[in-house]
């Protein structure tokens, strides 16, 4: 058998696995080690694959991700989802839909200290809702906010796929960590006029709140200087070159460390906390490894090299083919977690966009966006599942229901990033050479 | 059968946690590091000797010492929608499947990882600006995998045991079910 039919086979079966029920990372790998068995035999397959999980470990770049993961969980310790959605609470709570726009506003201020999009709609559920309920809020529009809010963290750094996304490509991490902040933005923007325009269409479903004077206002600030600070220091650090992604997550996290000892953070929490860490990142690394041996697998085969030929080779606009790519992945989307989905399909997918002449740093963006609406698409839309199993007595169907006029902004969003790419890459541009 | 699961399980499960929280001390210790870098190089204009070795070696554990720890919490990603839905025999025919395949694959990576450690140790080999043996390193992984091999052969002869008595109560799999 010729290896690119080995290959395609390889590609089926590791799809079949994955239906079944068998975790991505060992799909992957052992679809990786059977093919590499078929066209090199046991011995080379073991040691290939043998030598992975050292060499995938030992990296300098990789030691940025359970840094961020753990600025994530003790984020939560230093109170600082409390203090944000208090603080923008107190600023916007008055306008329509206040107390959604706070939600928001605040998973976004979560977001910029915290790479994990399921943790924020967890944590934001637990802590809005009940007040956006008391206040006679629409279930199903708060249930909505606080999973859509919860996709901000993917995309605003530190963002722990987009990390992933440079690891795989071999792009730059810092970059990708910068480019990530304008989408974002946008997308936080686009969400808050989603609010805005639904609340002002059905006034009923979001009561306005009293106002609170400027001094109120200026009076939360203080509480939110950590996050201020975080962000200062990964974009800042990052940005003009002061410190690696590395040494901007090991500054950010001693910052939010020492919040949270000031917090009352117990040998106990700080435990729980390391253990919830590691967990993720175990999980996370393990991921990296099967995919790492069934790419070794499908370079044997010299299937990428063939699709990106036959690909590239078409008579067809580059535009039209990336309109394909994004359509896949938001049909992936529906059925695939995000990072398994990433990890998966990057090996065939990411030659191909090269081939095309797009910019690796800008499809990292896009990609990471089309995951985050993955997200919140059903059948398998983690963030409502997120969001369901925190409050149960919310149907799985109202939260979707709930998610629905956001995906139309979305849309909008996903629009934004394909057409003005310049608009993305505007900030990761000016560090060249930095 | 069972009381033999449960034995297995109850002597693993400090090894599995006391390894995840060392991963986790060694967060605290790239937190610190990280730090200390930067004011070396920023206020001091001397960069730590080997920091980059340090990192690389530190992150061997931070990634590989807890991952029979997530196994245990039934931490991989994976997807529910065929799985979710069977039940009784049928679901644990296919948790056993996974098990095996997740079997089949942590033994390769230990046979290949242990090879890769003889090569280590016997021929040497050791980190660019510090001098830090690689053997060191490659032996934390290979235990890690031998520690995650024992963790999903408890929990597939635990998924054997639930196929032959399908409707009988899991503590193994109470993490999963619930």
């Amino acid at each position: 058998m010729d290896p690119i039919t080995i290959g395609y086979l390889g590609i089926a079966a590791l799809v079949f696995l994955i239906v079944v029920g068998v975790p991505v990372a060992y799909a992957a790998a052992f679809t990786g080690i059977c093919g590499l068995i078929s066209i090199r035999g046991f011995e080379v397959a073991a040691n290939l694959a043998g030598i992975i999980p050292y060499t995938k470990s030992a990296h300098y770049s990789l030691s940025v991700l359970p840094l961020f993961i753990a600025i994530g969980f003790l984020a939560m310790y230093a109170g600082i989802t409390s203090a944000t959605f208090n603080a923008a609470r107190t600023w916007v709570g008055r306008a329509p839909g206040g107390l959604a726009t706070a939600t928001m506003l605040a998973s976004a201020g979560f977001a910029s200290v915290s790479g994990a999009s399921t943790a924020s709609a967890a944590v934001f559920t637990k802590l809005a809702m009940p007040e956006m309920e008391s206040r006679g809020y629409s279930k199903t529009l708060a249930a909505g906010v606080v999973a859509v809010g919860g996709t901000l963290a993917a995309l605003i750094p530190p963002s722990a796929l987009l990390v992933i996304y440079g690891i795989l490509v071999e792009a730059s991490i810092a970059k990708l960590l910068i480019a990530g902040l304008v989408p974002g933005l946008i997308s936080l923007a686009v969400y808050l006029v989603v609010i805005t325009v639904v609340v002002m269409i059905r006034p009923d479903l979001a009561p306005r709140l009293e106002a609170t004077t400027f001094r109120e206002k200026l009076r939360t600030l203080p509480s939110v200087s950590g996050i201020f600070l975080v962000v200062g220091v990964i974009l800042g650090g990052i940005y003009f070159g002061w410190m690696t992604p590395t040494e901007s997550a090991a500054v950010a996290t001693a910052i939010i460390f020492v919040m949270a000892l000031q917090k009352n953070l117990t040998m106990s929490g700080l435990r729980d906390g390391l253990l919830e860490t590691i967990k993720t990142t175990a999980m996370i690394f393990f991921v990296i490894w099967g995919v790492m041996v069934f790419v070794r697998f499908l370079a044997f085969t010299g299937l990428p090299t063939s699709l990106t030929n036959l690909v590239v080779g078409m008579d067809t606009e580059p535009w039209v083919i990336m309109l394909g790519i994004v359509l896949l992945y938001l049909v992936l989307g529906m059925i695939l977690d995000g990072m398994g989905m990433m990890m998966l399909t990057l090996p065939i997918i990411f030659p191909v966009i090269l081939g095309l002449g797009y910019d690796p740093v800008w499809f990292g963006v896009l990609l990471v966006k089309l995951i985050e609406i993955g997200m919140l698409t059903p059948p398998v839309g983690l963030n409502c599942y997120v969001v369901n199993g925190v409050r149960p007595d919310i149907p799985l169907s109202k939260v979707f229901k709930g998610v629905t006029p956001f995906l139309i902004g979305e849309v909008v969003i996903v629009a934004i990033i394909l057409m003005f790419p310049d608009l993305i890459m505007y900030l990761p541009n000016l560090m060249t050479g930095r | 059968m069972e009381s033999m699961v449960l034995l297995l399980d109850r002597l693993l499960k400090p090894v599995e946690r006391l390894s995840a929280i060392l991963a986790g001390a060694f967060v605290l210790v790239l937190m610190v590091l990280g730090c200390v870098e930067v004011i070396a190089r920023s206020v001091l204009n001397t960069p730590i000797r080997g920091g980059y070795d340090l990192v690389e070696q530190f992150m061997v554990a931070v990634a590989t010492l807890g991952i029979a720890y997530c196994q245990s919490q039934f931490g991989n990603i994976r997807m529910t929608l065929v799985v979710g839905r069977a039940f009784g025999r049928a679901q644990w025919l296919l948790e056993g499947l996974a098990l095996g395949i997740a079997g089949f694959v942590v033994a390769v990576f230990v046979k290949g990882s242990n090879a890769n450690l003889q090569r280590a140790w016997q021929l040497g080999g050791d980190t660019p600006d510090i001098g830090i043996p690689l053997w060191i390193g490659i032996g934390v992984v290979t235990f890690a995998l031998f520690v995650l091999l024992l963790r999903i052969a408890i929990q597939l002869l635990e998924a054997l045991r639930l196929v032959a008595h399908p409707k009988a109560p899991s503590q193994i799999f109470s993490l999963r079910l619930h």
